[in-house]
């Protein structure tokens, strides 16, 4: 999808126009950003928008994530095992040590 | 104020322009205009972008209109320093440029570049081997040589582009840290903007409400929130309220007398045709 985020109110305003007028190619709004299909018309309204309002219109491309396929085993188990700890107030780091879990700063230093 | 438009030269605090061919607008932009020669007055406030031009089609916003006379006249609110520092922060912030455009092409294009060389090499790559089952292969592996070369210029390129792009993506992130604090700034300048006018509204409301009893047109006095009367006699209401400053231009479907419209707005006046 196209991940389209402005930074002043008339790129905003913009937005918003063109959500209203095109909702067939929106997924998702979100206030100051929307997320367009993936589509050339979809790329279309994007383009116009930063050719209106230059920077204050930031484009991004997303990909939907398939945590079997993008991230590593351990970080997936990791997660599903601290959202089923017993006790809710113990921090991950506390959670990790001692059982074999990636410790936070590790996970934090490794890219996807 | 001294007026020389449309071929007529008047000077005093209430003319008469019926009989010049002008249209308000005109007018109003000739007294908003400090380099324009052909009216000569006091400068126009704030307050006149709201009810400088008065006619019977005029659509304004009452409680913008009546906060903009208040103010006019020195009215203040408990929102102004937070306002004035609004006003400020927002002037002393710089919004770098987040342009990557360049950057981008240069990665898309270094990147059509080495696939084009990729296909070149295998292509050159497949040659060398026909021709060395020919025992002829030197010509063939010298354009092998050459391609692969290549390859190797383009993907440093591609390499170097794409470097650079993630450079000015990091500084762009940055950049972009700055515009969302000015939206932020935006947006709560408006709303201080907003409870402003509506505290200066609500204080003057009784004043407009005499304002309007004061004008000869008939109508019920009510605060500018829930005034039901005619837009314009609520506009003419808060003109009178107002010290524009600079002269209103009124039309003639609302006074037929310069005089009497100066009187009833309590504001030098241009009474023009409409």
């Amino acid at each position: 999808m196209l991940l389209v985020v402005t930074y002043a109110q008339a790129a905003r305003q913009s937005l918003r126009n063109v959500c209203d007028a095109h909702e067939d190619s929106v997924v998702r709004r979100f206030g100051r950003a929307a997320l367009l299909r993936e589509t050339e018309f979809g790329a279309f309204q994007a383009l116009r928008l930063r050719e209106k309002h230059g920077g204050d219109v930031q484009v991004e491309r997303t990909a939907a994530f398939n945590e079997f396929a993008d991230a590593p085993d351990r970080v997936r188990e990791a997660a599903r095992a601290y959202e089923n700890r017993e006790a809710t107030s113990t921090p991950y780091a506390k959670f990790a040590a001692g059982r074999a879990l990636p410790e936070p700063e590790a996970m934090r230093d490794s890219e996807l | 104020m001294r007026l020389s438009l449309a071929g007529v030269k008047r000077t005093g605090r209430a003319l008469d322009l019926r009989d010049a061919d002008v249209e308000p607008s005109e007018v109003a932009d000739a007294i908003r205009d400090p380099t324009d020669e052909r009216v000569r007055c006091q400068p126009p406030g704030p307050v006149h972008e709201r009810v400088g031009v008065l006619h019977r089609r005029v659509s304004v916003s009452l409680r913008a209109a009546v906060a903009a006379a208040a103010r006019s006249r020195g009215a203040s609110t408990r929102h102004d320093d937070d306002l004035a520092a609004c006003r400020a922060a927002l002037s002393d912030l710089e919004t770098p440029d987040v342009d990557l455009e360049g950057a981008r092409e240069r990665v898309a294009a270094t990147a059509a570049d080495v696939e084009r060389l990729r296909e070149r090499v295998a292509r050159a790559s497949g040659r060398v081997e026909a021709r060395r089952e020919d025992g002829d292969a030197e010509s063939a592996e010298a354009a092998l040589g050459d391609a692969t070369r290549e390859l190797a210029a383009a993907e440093t390129e591609h390499h170097a582009a794409r470097e650079a792009l993630q450079r000015a993506r990091r500084r762009a992130r940055e950049a972009r840290d700055a515009r969302e604090r000015r939206l932020e700034l935006e947006d709560r300048l408006a709303n201080l903007r907003r409870d402003a006018r509506g505290a200066l509204a609500e204080r003057w409301s009784e004043r407009f409400e005499r304002a309007v009893d004061a004008l000869p047109f008939r109508g019920a006095p009510a605060p500018p929130g829930c005034f039901d009367g005619r837009a314009w006699s609520g506009a003419c209401a808060a003109a009178r309220l107002a010290a524009p400053g600079a002269p209103l231009v009124v039309g003639d479907d609302l006074f037929a007398d310069s005089t009497r419209a100066s009187a009833a707005l309590d504001a030098p006046v241009v009474l023009v045709e409409v």
